[in-house]
């Protein structure tokens, strides 16, 4: 039994450096509840955002589809891309020119009798 | 403070943006009231056939009243283009020098106003004379909202065609200031300007189809939008031309 009874000379700096290394173990982060239902929120947002503006840039065609009953009529020219003011300018031009939406023409019978 | 600002500024928010906000509901009002009307027609044809065919006092009671509804749906229809017709004019009135665009649209307004007070009296009809009494009031109204249908739809076009003629000549004074533009550049704008000189005459033209005068001294309008219709067209593709002509300059000289 003595010789478990020795003493054991341990160098002081061995036990600090174990000391050291036990506390940098630390147990995983849980993710924070609220980090989460706010990037869930965003996320919402951001796909509400996205649905709104392909309904909104499928509206024209909705329009003209249901207008064309009426020999509603429009010429669509392609719009060249440019840096230019001047043809940025005669772009617009050339928008507002290709934007005019003719008023349908209706008739209507004027004599309604036997 | 702020909120008086924000109070006045409703009130001085300009006509065009306002008539621009109700044509996509004025359009789907005319399109409701195109399909009430068509179904009350076809009703009433049904009912002009079995009437023909029997001639009883039933089916002619039947036939007054598709006659009655299909002359409501009728006015209501022409309230909902009369409303259309308005509220396209008011976008470019202010390219209209001429008190044309007024005029039409004052017009417009009374015989909208006068198809508005029609349902009580269509509801009083009960016998085919007063039918016959109604449709002669109608047709003499009818006369007029045909010819000034017509001439809205014509200066509608011309207002809108002004407006682009106006802002193509303003680019081209910014292009001629170019330190760039030289004679080259100069006389391919001559020649520009002397293009888009051809749209104002088909305009020109197209106006002629006008008429604000009696209505008295013409028997049919329905083809007077027809007859001008080939000029506006005309002028309209010689635009298209005028800006890629105008788009070959840019490229070229500035």
């Amino acid at each position: 039994m003595d010789k478990y009874n020795q003493n054991i000379d341990i160098p002081q700096d061995n036990i600090k450096k174990t000391a050291v290394k036990a506390t940098k173990i630390t147990p995983p982060k849980k993710a924070n509840p609220k980090i989460i239902a706010l990037i869930g929120l965003l996320g919402l947002g951001l796909l509400s955002l996205i649905v709104t503006f392909i309904a909104q840039s499928d509206l024209p065609n909705r329009t003209n589809s249901s207008s064309s009953k009426l020999n509603q009529s429009s010429i669509e020219t392609p719009v060249p891309v440019s840096d230019n003011p001047w043809q940025i300018e005669l772009n617009s031009i050339l928008t507002n020119l290709n934007s005019e939406s003719p008023i349908p023409i209706i008739s209507v019978e004027e004599n309604l009798t036997f | 403070m702020f909120s008086v600002i924000l109070f006045l500024l409703l009130f001085l928010k300009p006509s065009f943006i306002f008539s621009q906000d109700l044509i996509p509901q004025y359009q789907t009002d005319l399109s409701y009231q195109q399909d009430l009307y068509n179904q009350s027609y076809d009703l009433f044809l049904q009912k002009k056939t079995v009437h023909q065919q029997y001639n009883s006092i039933a089916t002619e009671k039947e036939l007054i009243d598709a006659i009655k509804k299909t002359t409501q749906h009728r006015n209501s229809l022409l309230v909902a283009y009369l409303n259309l017709i308005t509220a396209k004019l008011d976008i470019y009135k202010s390219q209209d020098s001429s008190p044309n665009t007024f005029k039409i649209q004052n017009v417009l307004n009374q015989q909208n106003i006068w198809l508005q007070n029609q349902p009580t009296k269509i509801t009083s009809i009960s016998n085919k004379s007063q039918l016959d009494q109604y449709n002669q009031q109608f047709s003499q109204s009818y006369k007029q909202i045909q010819q000034y249908i017509n001439n809205a739809l014509i200066q509608s076009q011309v207002n809108h065609q002004n407006l682009i003629i106006s802002q193509i000549k303003n680019l081209l004074l910014k292009i001629k200031a170019s330190p760039n533009f030289d004679s080259q550049a100069q006389n391919w704008i001559v020649e520009i300007e002397s293009q888009l000189n051809d749209s104002t005459d088909f305009i020109s033209q197209a106006l002629l189809q006008v008429k604000t005068d009696n209505p008295e001294s013409y028997t049919d309008y329905s083809d007077l939008y027809q007859e001008a219709k080939p000029y506006l067209d005309s002028s309209k593709q010689n635009l298209f031309k005028v800006i890629e002509n105008i788009s070959g300059v840019i490229k070229k000289f500035i």
